[in-house]
């Protein structure tokens, strides 16, 4: 394999998160939350990990009379997170491929 | 992480992407919206300068408020150039701007009111909208393709 697993993208929920933040430009805590389908303190622990790497960009702003949290990939949460994929996807071709020689 | 859990993950990706596909979808009048700031931008140039100056003004106002609506309402901001995949209808947009501007230039001159002006801002702003729209589709058909890549 040329790409190794990202170790901080390893976790299922934090992949999820990922794999959100890699879509939009940035997205607030609730919404993150709903779509990723996991409690506050549990999205709130693993954006933590993320942003002490460095893979994420936390910024609070009030809206509405309320303070929200917002989330963003930073530009080396992007390229970790693509080379985490690469390196997925060739682990998952490689299984691919020794099913077809095993037939 | 053996093959099967490279698998599960990549599965957790497709999964992530599919529900984003389903949530992430814009009203028309969003995406008439964006056309009407387009639009305007153009038809400064269609004006007198100070005239452009307020469509300018009024443009850049709107797009600041598309962003905090989005924001408000969805609860995330995706901008045009945010999908690569989406990039064409993003270029598509910016040449239908400036065919705009060259048919204004070539049906009479730049800050000067001719009847083709409000003729080329219509037919800017319908063209940016569906720009906006065909955004969209390929923004989803990237989001539905992005698992079948695993």
């Amino acid at each position: 394999m040329s790409v190794a697993i990202d170790s901080v993208l390893h976790p299922p929920a934090r992949l999820q998160i990922a794999a959100v933040l890699a879509r939009v430009d940035d997205i607030e805590f609730a919404t993150l939350r709903d779509i990723i389908g996991v409690s506050d303190s549990v999205l709130s622990k693993h954006l933590s990990a993320l942003s002490e790497v460095g893979y994420v960009r936390l910024q609070k702003a009030k809206s509405e009379g309320r303070q929200r949290t917002w989330a963003a990939f930073t530009k080396d949460g992007a390229i970790a997170f693509d080379r985490h994929m690469t390196a997925l996807r060739e682990l998952a071709s490689l299984a691919a491929e020794m099913a077809v020689a095993a037939e | 992480m053996d093959r099967e859990e490279a698998r599960v993950a990549l599965d957790s990706v497709e999964r992530m992407d599919r529900q984003m596909a389903e949530q992430m979808t814009w009203p028309l009048w969003r995406h008439a919206a964006f056309g009407a700031i387009e639009a305007l931008f153009l038809l400064g140039w269609g004006l007198s300068t100070a005239g452009m100056a307020v469509c300018l003004v009024v443009a850049l106002g709107g797009l600041a408020w598309i962003v905090h609506d989005d924001r408000r309402r969805y609860g995330v901001f995706i901008s045009g150039y945010s999908s690569r995949a989406a990039r064409p209808a993003l270029f598509l947009a910016f040449l239908i701007f400036l065919a705009g501007l060259a048919a204004i230039v070539l049906t009479g001159k730049l800050h000067v009111w001719t009847p083709w002006v409000p003729v080329v801002v219509v037919l800017v702003f319908v063209g940016e909208t569906l720009t906006s729209i065909w955004w969209q589709k390929l923004f989803h058909a990237d989001l539905q393709r992005s698992g079948s890549l695993s």
